[in-house]
């Protein structure tokens, strides 16, 4: 591609195609562009900048590992709707339980500024996720990715302003309130628009045990009576869809369980690293975060080699 | 199969078209309902591409630029064939039933 093609592509098109990774932008722009060009030869302004935005979520998609020879597309569009389900029904609890407490007796008096933020800002969140719940059981998926990111941008200045005035530990804060619905926004955002239709019988069926998943730890407190081991088994049992995961994978097709257990991850999110926060020391803490970017370096590793040799290959 | 998907294949089933064709079939074939974008159908054609249902069938360059020519590969065909096959006994269906509906009153043939 020489120098004076790129500088003829139209502004918007050359930051869009800024996402991509180099090889699949090197091998693949030219085509991109001039299908982009044609698209948007007379077109309106709002139409050529969806056209950009369209481009750069392709290429976003393939710099974090999605499009790739494996089945990741396939996982995450079966994972984004059992994962709304899941950060909904957990929304629900929390908030029920919560609206329980405080009424019993009346407490809303005594709640102070930032834990009333706080409860209005769960609050808002799970309306907003039981709002998306309902509109890919529609089919609705641009609503519901709308929906999603706006909710999840709208909690952000909420919780900021909470953090200062909350007595429980900051990290737990944020980890309880933002990590869930910043995950299930970016899968929601990673399915690709040609996926993304009527949910079929198996993603409905995802759902429902998403949804079981998330009531059935509950039933049992009441049976047992000791909090703290309690409290340990509702924050790690979201490794569970994880490890069947990991044991159906060497049976053929793990696609299903792979998704359930990234669907899981919201609960992960939400009670198990809260909780790792919680237990670890600052040292521990600095070393399982050292871990996680190695192992984020090896997975962009590994995908930029495998877009280099899909880019060779075309 | 989801619906882009078929129209996709579809819009590839009489002849080889490239991208910018293929985006105008897709609109045409659905009314206008279904407009894929550029990143929307390169990434579909990639994925398509790699289950083997479409292929390259030849690379041009117009007014400069290079663009790719896809054509409809054999499993292709055949996922076509068998999604039709299914649509079709569906409406079949469909209209057995329908017309197995009691007509209002006063309603004429």
């Amino acid at each position: 591609m020489t120098e004076k093609q790129t500088d003829d592509r139209p502004r918007l098109l050359r930051a869009a195609l800024r996402a991509y990774p180099r090889a699949s932008r090197a091998v693949h722009g030219q085509e991109l562009a001039a299908i982009y060009v044609e698209a948007t030869t007379g077109a309106g302004r709002i139409t050529t900048l969806r056209e950009a935005v369209d481009v750069a979520g392709h290429g976003l998609r393939l710099r974090f590992g999605l499009g790739g020879r494996g089945r990741v597309e396939e996982i995450v569009t079966r994972a984004a709707p059992a994962a709304a389900a899941l950060c909904a029904t957990q929304g629900v609890v929390y908030v029920v339980a919560l609206a329980a407490m405080l009424l019993n007796p009346p407490q809303f008096q005594e709640l102070g500024t930032a834990n009333a933020l706080m409860l209005g800002d769960a609050a808002g969140a799970t309306a907003v996720w039981v709002a998306v719940v309902a509109l890919l059981l529609t089919g609705r998926w641009s609503a519901a990715r709308i929906l999603g990111a706006f909710g999840t941008a709208a909690q952000v200045p909420v919780v900021l302003a909470a953090l200062p005035g909350l007595e429980m530990e900051r990290a737990y804060a944020v980890c309880q309130a933002l990590l869930p619905s910043l995950f299930v926004s970016l899968l929601l955002l990673a399915v690709p628009r040609d996926l993304a239709g009527p949910l079929e019988a198996r993603d409905r069926s995802a759902m429902g045990w998403a949804v079981v998943f998330a009531l059935v730890p509950y039933v049992f407190m009441p049976l047992v009576h000791v909090p703290y081991v309690m409290q340990l088994f509702l924050s790690f049992v979201w490794f569970l869809p994880g490890g069947w995961a990991l044991l159906r994978a060497r049976r053929g097709d793990a696609t299903g369980p792979a998704a359930f257990a990234l669907a899981g991850g919201v609960g992960v999110l939400r009670l198990s690293l809260p909780m790792l926060v919680e237990l670890s020391s600052s040292r521990e803490l600095a070393a399982a975060a050292l871990v996680l970017a190695a192992a984020a370096f090896g997975w962009r590793r590994r995908s930029r080699r495998a877009t280099e040799d899909r880019a060779a290959r075309s | 199969m989801q619906e882009p998907t078929l129209l996709l294949l579809t819009a590839l089933a009489d002849e080889p078209r490239h991208g910018y064709a293929l985006m105008q079939q897709v609109a045409e074939i659905s009314h206008g309902r279904v407009r894929l974008r550029t990143g929307t159908l390169y990434g579909a054609l990639e994925r398509l591409q790699r289950e083997g249902m479409v292929r390259v069938e030849r690379e041009e360059v117009v007014d400069g630029r290079a663009r790719k020519v896809y054509a409809l590969a054999e499993p292709g065909v055949t996922a076509l064939a068998e999604e039709t096959e299914r649509l079709r006994a569906v409406a079949a269906e469909a209209r057995r039933r329908l017309a197995l509906r009691p007509r209002p009153r006063g309603a004429t043939a």
